[in-house]
């Protein structure tokens, strides 16, 4: 039945065109987007339909299409309250898009049935009649010119494919955004920019053997793609390292990213070019790993892409129950390109044929496979850790399988990074320190002359699906929500942020050089309002557990509530890593498909009852404390209280589908004010965790 | 008096805390303690035999080996009793390789190997499991050894092959509640408000003699006299009539059941029946129209003219469509389990796994048959007209389609004891035939009639708790439990065929309803994120948005379709759910409670404290209102 009231919502524009083709045109002329500082309009269509997604007649909304030099804004002619997502974004609207999330454009022919893909640099035909945008989060937006005037459709379709697909890096918005931004960045969030920063987490985890060199910040790098600091064994000297990095490949020696104070630790490093030399220079540096380990034990070498360019050391035998090697970067894209396939159906007769073969087709993509192997890889290096064997990473050029499968393994055993700080601390480590290509795995234009064409894959997104994967075996262990992850996904086709800008933090520094003002992603309220951040924060985390502060070290024990065992054992995840244990991630893949979103769905009822549940018990707090102090005032009033925590209904996509019900909002607002700060529902637990 | 109360307040919660936790943890996903009384901790499962009352050790193996899949062979000890059949490792290491299998479960048991097979362990027995697992033993290969036991399982699991009489009836277990009083049908018609102008209830199959499938009290069209009634049994399969199901409270629309009409190749008619399903649309004055689902493709349903049965034409039923749910027959629905188990156990091959799923067509079906359900209640709710549901006999597809659809429309059979009614109602009463479809104690693996139609439906039940956490008052520990309890034989509910033969052989004071086992630890199966009705209190909210949902439409699509793995998948160790979210709500409830308590002490105290200082009027007297 809801499904019929979206539908009125919208009017059938063949109507609408004939009512309105002659009085409205001139307001319509007079719609204008909400530019930012420094935006500017480069294009725009008037008398457009933006087209209803997969319904079962034509319907849509009129109004005027532009494209900026950040983004790709439809603004409707008469807005609605049901115009807003439940997630309210303070520099995107409902209906725009970023320029860098524009992912595939496709012309149609007046409807969505026929259509033929638009290139980059290829030639536009005379007439444009509609034109589909099919976002890189899977987000598909049908536009019609066909009440256009003329030529409208073509030149706004121009003025897209030339400012979506920019030849140059500094043509994107970031270096013209004029905003002047002021850092609030929380202060336990670890940048790891500075050698301060490194050596703060190996104080955190009380790794001795292990020095600090910052050669890499000298004319000396050999690890370009890298920051200026590294952690190597104490006993390797700076030569040792600069002679070795010339066997890896990009110069990735193995270097230190984690570490138990019990000696064991991670390390990741490229793979070994076939030099003649390479295997001795490896041996010679395991040898050195080996020397930081207090019991001197063997490092163990986990082959991600397969032992494929590496002889078998004799240090690290290939185990024999590795997990099946992780694939090429172009078939992981294939994957992903056809799991966008599966997720991005035009028309609606298309989705319920996908629906028949929904099994076969996810099957043949091999995507959730991927993701169990991860999983499996990181389950693998975590286990060996637990038994105090240091483990090394190795593929490719070392910055991609290696940072997915290291942060898995950290977040498996380190409950710190399963906080929203931890969890963005280990994405500076690992991801942006450590020099993860962004520009050229999302399609970026490359900073500075680039040679080949870089190889563009999904590589982060690969670390997200995995990370809600581990969110979903255990729905209590991680500070963040599955809509915390949707949002970061969400977030790095916004080319606002630097933090997903550049290939490496050397690019960084340059582009700083040049007067740009880097705005980290992080700084949350630069795009949400404290209601809509609130929706990041789980309500079942550390129910009766202190949350583990930067600040304290892995070898105290955390202080349990329940269970006295030792909290390295208690601490760590076990996930189920087989194909079968894994599921698609729905909210992030299939929130824009209406037939699924149905009211009153979903696993965010759990969110929400857990929510009012903690609020209740913050105020029965409250009132306990105030009760005991014998303060009159407090008690007096407000005895149903509790009865004002209304359990808003949503619907199965929430806070990713359009907002249908008024009241949701206001009833977000009362319950999650005490939430905001996770930290605070200690106090109610302050009672409890008192030792008698 | 803070520091007083706040260790107090540490004490009690450790306790609570406990107890959530330690019912939650062998709940919610792993098999429900099928042979533990309630109450028992579950670790006591491991390790020695429990016996229920009743319950007899009919025969011992000793130096056995089970072939565990997961946990490798193991040897010990293999009991049977007259109920379960029951292994205890040796090594106290190997505790988790214990089995207890009800023998009800057992579908069939086979000897592997001869004295001359070659390799270890390569003799023995094996047991296949009506429950989606296979149990292989290895004896010595010495005299005979696993003769005696082999003897003793197939007479034991299969009695009635064996003139023995199922253990329901050796059971005598006493529950605080008789679960047989659960379903009262007066009450419940009562509860829809029948008798009214439209719809009079009937005691004319009292003996069974009009059709005897059928419970013996029924709600007809008032306007219906008996002796239409009995013309209209004439000329419906098996004299099984359109009778009522569930009334809308409202609208008056209603959802009736029945057989295929007798129609035949030569397209019989009879004026009775026309006219009596022209009453149950009068019986509705908001339509003009009713909607005839036949729940089986329209092929099959042509078919079935052959066999003298067929459906309604238009022509002869006036202002009558008819709708075929294309869902299929009992044979596809079992070959369709069957090749999901073979995918689902023992190991989960990765490479197969989905494109088993969609090779095991299991997941269409469902999709097939929560759409029959949607189309329903679309029908009834949203165009307020009345919905006849049939298929050939109209005791499968029909009982899936009436009890999903009442599930979806009315939120009392969401609650713990209205989905007992339900199922009451629409399965038992109405003739699912239990005996037939899961055989009970009979060795005929193979026969044709054996179909997982019921397990099939608590599937699309448990769909529905996906999709709406919220909206059930139990979780899927219950779906499993009953499950679990349908192959058991320990309880009475699900022997027999019909109302008639539980009748007859006295099922009420001879056996336990599987409701009283039930409703003796509710607290097991509650889901403690309900928000329903009842949960919600007398206060009208803000919005009609807030409200709990009424109706509940489910999403019938293979995107939001998932395998229901802690059913299915559940004895591989490795896919079990980590951490269920439950255990984690029950805690935050426990401690919410015991906040509440602790304010309402402190307020109590506080207030008295005031009145013997006499400084201020108590005015947080009662502890209630906090």
């Amino acid at each position: 039945m809801n499904e019929k009231k979206v539908f009125h919502n919208f009017k059938s524009y063949i109507n609408e065109a004939l009512l309105n083709n002659g009085d409205k045109n001139g307001s319509i002329q007079e719609l204008k987007p909400k530019l930012l500082n420094g935006e500017l309009v480069v294009g725009a269509a008037h008398s457009v339909v933006l087209l209803t997604p997969l319904s079962e007649r034509d319907s849509g909304r009129f109004g005027s299409l532009f494209v900026t030099n950040y983004k790709l804004s439809f603004v409707p002619l008469e807005t609605s309250q049901y115009d807003e997502y439940g997630q309210k974004n303070h520099l995107l609207g409902t209906f725009d898009v970023p320029l860098t999330g524009v992912g595939a454009l496709w012309l149609t022919d007046g409807g969505p049935q026929r259509r033929r893909r638009l290139l980059p640099y290829a030639d536009m035909p005379g007439k444009v009649k509609g034109l589909q945008v099919i976002c890189k989060n899977m987000k598909v937006m049908t536009f019609s010119f066909a009440n256009s005037p003329i030529g409208n459709g073509r030149k706004v379709a121009m003025a897209l494919i030339h400012h979506a697909f920019p030849k140059r890096h500094d043509l994107l918005f970031a270096f013209e955004y004029r905003e002047p931004y002021y850092p609030t960045l929380p202060s336990d969030l670890n940048m790891f920019q500075r050698p301060g920063d490194w050596k703060r987490e190996l104080e955190r985890c009380e790794c001795p053997h292990w020095r600090i060199t910052c050669i890499n910040g000298t004319s000396d790098a050999f690890m370009l793609t890298a920051g200026e600091t590294l952690i190597v064994p104490s006993s390797v000297l700076d030569y040792n390292l600069m002679e070795s990095a010339r066997h890896f490949r990009s110069g990735r020696v193995p270097i230190w990213v984690w570490g138990r104070p019990e000696g064991a630790a991670l390390l990741r490093s490229g793979e070994l070019l076939p030099t003649e030399q390479s295997a001795t220079a490896e041996s010679v540096l395991l040898e050195q790993v080996r020397r930081s380990h207090p019991k001197l034990s063997p490092p163990r070498v986990l082959y991600l892409c397969g032992a494929g360019g590496a002889a078998p050391s004799p240090h690290a035998p290939h185990a024999p129950h590795a997990p099946p090697a992780l694939p090429a970067l172009h078939s992981l894209l294939a994957s992903h390109k056809k799991l966008a396939d599966l997720c991005t159906p035009t028309t609606l007769p298309n989705f319920w044929l996908q629906d028949s073969q929904y099994y076969s087709i996810l099957d043949s993509s091999r995507w959730l496979r991927y993701v169990a192997n991860c999983l499996a890889f990181a389950d693998d290096a975590a286990s060996h850790l637990m038994s105090n064997i240091t483990v090394v990473l190795q593929e490719g050029d070392g910055v991609d399988y290696c940072a997915v499968v290291s942060c898995l393994t950290q977040l498996l055993i380190d409950p710190y990074f399963r906080t929203i700080s931890g969890f963005q601390s280990l994405i500076q480590k690992e991801w942006i320190a450590l020099g993860h290509p962004f520009c050229d795995r999302l399609g970026l234009p490359r900073p500075g002359p680039g040679k080949e064409a870089p190889a563009q894959a999904p590589v982060f997104l690969l670390f997200l699906d995995c990370t809600w994967q581990l969110l979903q075996q255990f729905p209590a262990a991680f500070q963040f929500t599955d809509t915390y992850l949707v949002t970061l996904w969400d977030c790095v086709h916004n080319h606002l942020f630097d933090t997903f800008l550049f290939n490496c933090p050397r690019d960084r520094d340059l582009a700083v050089s040049k007067n740009f003002t880097p705005r980290p992603v992080w700084d949350w309220g630069e795009q949400f309002s404290e209601q809509d951040k609130a929706l990041f924060y789980n309500p079942l985390y550390m129910i009766n557990k202190p949350i583990p502060m930067t600040a304290q070290r892995l070898s105290m024990p955390a202080v349990s509530w329940r269970n006295s065992r030792p909290a390295d054992d208690t601490e760590r995840l076990r996930p189920c890593c087989s194909v079968g244990g894994v599921e698609l991630w729905a909210l992030c893949y299939e929130r824009w498909l209406p037939p699924l979103d149905t009211p009153h769905a979903g696993r965010l009822h759990f969110h929400l009852h857990h929510c009012r549940l903690r609020a209740q018990i913050q105020q029965l707090t409250d009132k306990l404390s105030s009760l005991s102090i014998m303060n009159n005032r407090h008690s007096n009033g407000d005895e149903d209280a509790t009865e004002s925590f209304r359990i808003p209904a949503v619907s199965r996509f929430y806070p990713f589908s359009l907002n249908r019900y008024d009241n949701v909002t206001r009833n977000l607002d009362s319950m999650q004010v005490s939430l905001i700060d996770a930290s605070q529902l200690l106090d109610s637990q302050s009672l409890l965790n008192a030792p008698d | 008096m803070d520091k007083h109360n706040s260790s107090e307040l540490l004490n009690s919660d450790f306790s609570l805390s406990k107890n959530a936790s330690s019912d939650s943890l062998d709940s919610d996903s792993k098999s429900s303690s099928l042979n533990s009384k309630h109450g028992q901790d579950s670790s006591h499962v491991l390790g020695d035999i429990q016996l229920l009352d009743g319950e007899k050790v009919m025969g011992v193996a000793r130096d056995v080996t089970y072939l565990c899949p997961y946990s490798g062979p193991s040897r010990g000890v293999l009991k049977v009793t007259n109920y379960q059949l029951h292994f205890r490792p040796t090594e106290a290491t190997a505790l988790q390789t214990t089995l207890s299998v009800p023998l009800g479960v057992v579908s069939r048991i086979e000897k592997v190997g001869g004295a001359s097979s070659k390799g270890e362990n390569s003799y023995g027995i094996e047991v296949f499991c009506k429950d989606m697992r296979n149990l292989r033993f290895a004896h010595k290969q010495e005299n005979h050894s696993r003769r005696g036991i082999f003897e003793k399982l197939q007479q034991l699991a299969f009695p009635l092959s064996h003139r023995l009489p199922l253990f329901a009836f050796s059971y005598s277990e006493s529950f605080p509640e008789d679960g047989w009083h659960v379903y009262e049908p007066i009450t419940e018609l009562r509860r829809m408000g029948v008798n009214n102008d439209m719809w009079r209830i009937t005691r004319i199959n009292d003996k069974y003699e009009i059709c005897d499938s059928y419970p013996s009290v029924w709600a007809v069209p008032a306007a219906a006299n008996d002796d239409l009634l009995r013309s209209v049994a004439a000329f419906r399969s098996r004299g099984r009539i359109p009778v009522l199901a569930w009334i809308h409270p409202s609208s008056q629309a209603t959802i009736t059941r029945c057989s295929q009409p007798l129609v035949g190749v030569s397209g019989k008619r009879s004026r009775e029946d026309e006219r009596y399903i022209q009453l149950i649309m009068d019986a509705n004055a908001q339509a003009h129209k009713l909607f005839i689902m036949d729940a089986r493709p329209s092929a099959n349903a042509i078919a079935n003219k052959a066999k003298g049965g067929g459906y309604e034409s238009e022509d002869a039923y006036q202002n009558a469509e008819l709708v075929f749910l294309d869902i299929h027959n009992i044979h596809v629905m079992r070959e369709s389990l069957r090749k999901l188990k073979e995918l689902c156990f023992p190991q989960i091959d990765q490479t197969r796994w989905f494109s088993g799923i969609e090779a095991s067509c299991w997941l269409k079906h469902i999709k097939c048959i929560l759409a029959g359900a949607v189309r329903i209640v679309d029908k009834v709710e949203n165009h307020k007209t009345s919905v006849l549901v049939h298929c050939s006999d109209g005791w499968d597809r029909t009982a899936q389609l009436t009890a999903l659809a009442m599930l979806m429309l009315d939120p009392y059979y969401r609650t713990l004891r209205g989905f007992e009614v339900l199922i009451e109602k629409e399965w038992l009463s109405f003739g699912h035939k239990f005996q037939l479809r899961i055989g009970h104690g009979d060795e005929r693996h193979s026969d044709a009639d054996r179909s997982p139609v019921f397990v099939q439906w608590v599937d699309c039940v448990w769909q529905l708790q996906q999709q709406f956490p919220t909206a059930f008052e139990f979780t899927e520990r219950l779906l499993i439990t009953i499950v679990d309890h349908l192959y058991s034989c320990r309880f009475g509910t699900f022997l027999f065929n019909t109302e008639r033969e539980r009748v007859k052989e006295e099922v009420k004071s001879k056996t336990v309803s599987l409701w009283s086992y039930i409703n003796s630890r509710q607290d097991l199966y509650l889901n403690p994120l309900y928000w329903g009705p009842s949960s919600f209190g007398a206060t009208t909210p803000p919005s009609p948005y807030s409200r709990p949902q009424i109706v509940l439409v489910p999403v019938a699509s293979l995107r939001i379709i998932k395998l229901w793995k802690a059913l299915y998948c559940r004895w591989n160790p490795t896919m079990r759910q980590q951490d269920p979210i439950y255990q984690r709500t029950r805690e935050l409830v426990a401690l919410r409670a015991q906040l509440e308590a602790a304010a309402a002490a402190a307020a109590g105290e506080y207030a008295q404290r005031h009145h013997r200082m006499a400084l201020t009027p108590p005015r947080v007297a009662s502890p209630h209102h906090v």
